[in-house]
């Protein structure tokens, strides 16, 4: 499997946005991500380009996955995230 | 008694008959009695008369008895004489008060002839039979019938959709059945379609644009296309009629903001989807949309993290291409939607915040855009503050009426979720006017509005607690009051034959505006319960008709036909029945004519409008292909 995550300083440490399957073509560019052929994109994400986020490959898919629930690093590996109570 | 006899010569010497003899060759008279007299006879013997007197006779009568008895009077003919004195006198006097009445009766007739005679004057000034000038009291054109509506302006005879009833509702499924939730329906003018975005469910929730036709009685549903990734949560699509192209904005994986760009071939209706995009890789939800033609981009709205935010999104051939975010409010708030105004060149957000009161409240922003850069213009409007500051508010909706500038406020108003809120409001330099909050008896969860500019009227899409979904349109005035309508209930539809009772059952109710027949087009889903399995459906919703002009009396009158086209509050010269009118041409000489309702001009076929309370006969006898003699007779 393939992950994109945010890199440390941005938004959330290491928080894992996406999960790909490792057969997907996942491209991060200087200006966004593209997923799918370059020529044919299946989905281009605007917001994650190479100053952002960090794609590893070849990691375990975590249990009922979803975007913002686990941070990741290769150090670590999938740790669940609790975000902070929201603010009133 | 003395005798006298008679003197008679007896030897020579005058003597008195002798008694016992008589004269010789003498005959004595005879008395006869006439009428109202007996006795009499012979004079040679003593007789008398007497005078016949009736028993108890009025009048005359003797008084005493023999020969003492004289004739007198009984008084009955003075009484009698006396009694018709008096009855004549009694006569007289009323006499004279009949006399009196009969003269002032005829002064009034005196009066009322001269007020005929007035009037007939008046009628003799006017032209009748020739043309007569009025002020249009709206656009007239030459040629066309005219009546005179309630401020005795002139308008052309017509039928126009009514304001704010529905009637005519015809029902077509969409989707496949499994759970099509999470919708938006819009028309599309510069393609003439319909185009509903709705979820369909295959092992993950997909999102699918469905294109439908519609010929103003019916639709036409063409195959669904998939318009999203995995995850679609729901979403919302708008048209840039100015490239012809559509926007659907959605929740997609991790319920991202994503949105997508497409075309629909005015032909073949099929869709040229662009490439997905993710703008913002956070988890969003309630995600509304609007084109903004002054920046020609979209304007898209949404909630995360418990704050309102606006995104303005450009598109260029089938591409988008993100903007900038707009932090419209902040904790506490959910749901929203968005209306634009390309008077005011600014957008109105609604939006629910429960950090006001113990509850929630409706609150709007006002926000202007400068390209993709989108700007707050207002502070926090509270929509509803005065009204329901104790209920829970949801499903706040906007929309907007570009005739009069003006945006309605929907949205649920109760604890019971079964009352729908309506108010008014406009953009006021940067703030928000609010007119006076009414309701309708509707579930608000899933309500819905939409605007018509055919009628001039909004419509909210809900259902009722009780029985179905229903429908209810309403109208503005110019202090925000809204005037409500007839609702309206889904009542059955035909799937795939028969009659299937619709019940409370519909969920994620929307509605959009055929702008170019004026019919409202709503769509719902109904839940796995209904014997329609959770599909999408699509209906027309049509205006009902009414028949201009209503004079002041209330009714629909012809006084001619316009002989000059002109605008509203200009004059119009008319020409009044009784003479020759060659502004039409075609006729049959002979043919009697009547006018058509739809095109204010003639017809031989009796075409009387429903709800026309006029008569409705001939107007006119053609006596030439572009003569006719207009009829006396008044409609």
């Amino acid at each position: 499997m393939k992950t994109i995550c945010r890199i440390p300083g941005h938004s959330v440490d290491n928080i894992s946005l996406y999960l790909f399957t490792d057969e997907t073509p996942v491209y991060v560019l200087e200006n966004q991500t593209v997923v799918g052929d370059l020529d044919a994109p299946e989905t281009i994400i605007l917001d994650c380009d190479s100053s952002n986020v960090y794609l590893y490959e070849g990691v375990e898919e975590p249990e009922d996955y979803i975007g913002w629930k686990y941070t990741y690093t290769p150090t670590t590996g999938w740790v669940l995230y609790e975000p902070p109570s929201s603010v009133e | 008694m003395v005798v006298q006899r008679p003197l008679v010569l007896i030897s020579g010497d005058y003597s008195e008959l002798p008694p016992s003899d008589t004269p010789a060759d003498i005959t004595a008279g005879v008395c006869t009695a006439g009428s109202g007299l007996n006795g009499g006879g012979n004079f040679s013997s003593a007789i008398s008369v007497d005078v016949s007197i009736a028993p108890a006779a009025s009048g005359l009568i003797f008084v005493g008895t023999g020969s003492a008895a004289k004739l007198a009077d009984d008084g009955s003919a003075q009484r009698l004489s006396d009694k018709a004195l008096a009855s004549g006198v009694y006569a007289l006097e009323t006499s004279s008060a009949a006399v009196a009445s009969g003269a002032a009766s005829n002064v009034i007739s005196q009066q009322a002839i001269l007020s005929g005679a007035a009037a007939i004057q008046i009628i003799d000034n006017i032209p009748q039979g020739t043309i007569y000038s009025y002020e249009a009291g709206s656009t007239v054109v030459s040629g066309v019938f005219v009546g005179v509506n309630q401020i005795n302006k002139v308008e052309p005879i017509r039928q126009v959709k009514d304001d704010i009833n529905a009637s005519g509702i015809g029902f077509t499924t969409i989707g496949s059945g499994v759970s099509n939730i999470w919708s938006d329906i819009i028309y599309a003018s510069g393609v003439d379609k319909v185009v509903v975005l709705h979820r369909e469910t295959f092992g993950t929730s997909y999102g699918f644009i469905q294109v439908l036709t519609t010929d103003g009685d019916s639709l036409v549903r063409y195959p669904a296309n998939q318009i999203s990734a995995t995850d679609y949560a729901g979403g919302s699509v708008s048209y840039n009629y100015k490239d012809d192209v559509f926007l659907a904005t959605y929740q997609g994986v991790s319920s991202y903001l994503n949105t997508r760009a497409f075309t629909v071939n005015p032909v073949t209706n099929q869709i040229t989807p662009g490439t997905n995009k993710i703008v913002n890789s956070v988890a969003v939800s309630y995600i509304r949309q609007s084109y903004n033609p002054d920046e020609n981009n979209f304007i898209c709205t949404f909630v995360r993290d418990s704050s309102i935010y606006a995104y303005g999104i450009v598109v260029s051939g089938t591409t988008a291409y993100n903007g900038n975010e707009l932090l419209v409010d902040v904790n506490g708030n959910a749901y929203s939607d968005i209306a634009y105004s390309p008077i005011d060149k600014k957008a109105i957000i609604s939006y629910r915040n429960g950090s006001i009161y113990p509850t929630s409240a409706l609150c709007a922003n006002v926000i202007s855009a400068s390209g993709v850069n989108l700007y707050l213009e207002s502070s926090r409007t509270i929509i509803n503050k005065e009204f329901n500051q104790s209920f829970s508010v949801s499903y706040p909706k906007v929309g907007y009426n570009g005739r009069d500038n003006n945006f309605a406020f929907t949205w649920s108003a109760n604890n019971a979720d079964t009352l729908v809120g309506i108010a008014g409001a406009r953009i006021s330099g940067t703030s928000i006017e609010v007119g006076p909050e009414k309701f309708v008896n509707a579930y608000g969860i899933y309500n819905a509005i939409a605007y018509n500019p055919v009628t001039n009227s909004y419509m909210v899409n809900g259902r009722i607690p009780t029985a179905s979904g229903s429908v209810v349109a309403f109208q503005l005035d110019k202090d925000l009051n809204a005037t409500i309508g007839t609702q309206s209930c889904y009542t059955a539809y035909a799937y795939p034959s028969g009659t299937v009772s619709i019940g409370a059952q519909t969920t994620y109710n929307e509605i959009a505006c055929d702008t170019t027949r004026g019919n409202w087009i709503g769509y719902a889903q109904f839940t796995s319960n209904q014997f329609v399995n959770s599909s999408g459906v699509v209906w027309l919703i049509k205006p009902g008709t009414r028949n201009l002009p209503v004079n002041a009396n209330g009714y629909n009158q012809i006084i001619g036909v316009a002989q000059n086209t002109t605008a509203s509050g200009s004059v119009v010269q008319v020409r009044l029945p009784g003479s020759v009118d060659t502004l039409n041409t075609g006729l049959t000489t002979g043919s009697t004519y009547y006018v058509n309702p739809t095109t204010s001009g003639l017809t031989t076929i009796s075409t009387k409008p429903t709800y026309w309370s006029g008569v409705w006969e001939p107007v006119g006898t053609a006596v030439g292909s572009g003569a006719l003699l207009l009829t006396e007779t008044p409609n």
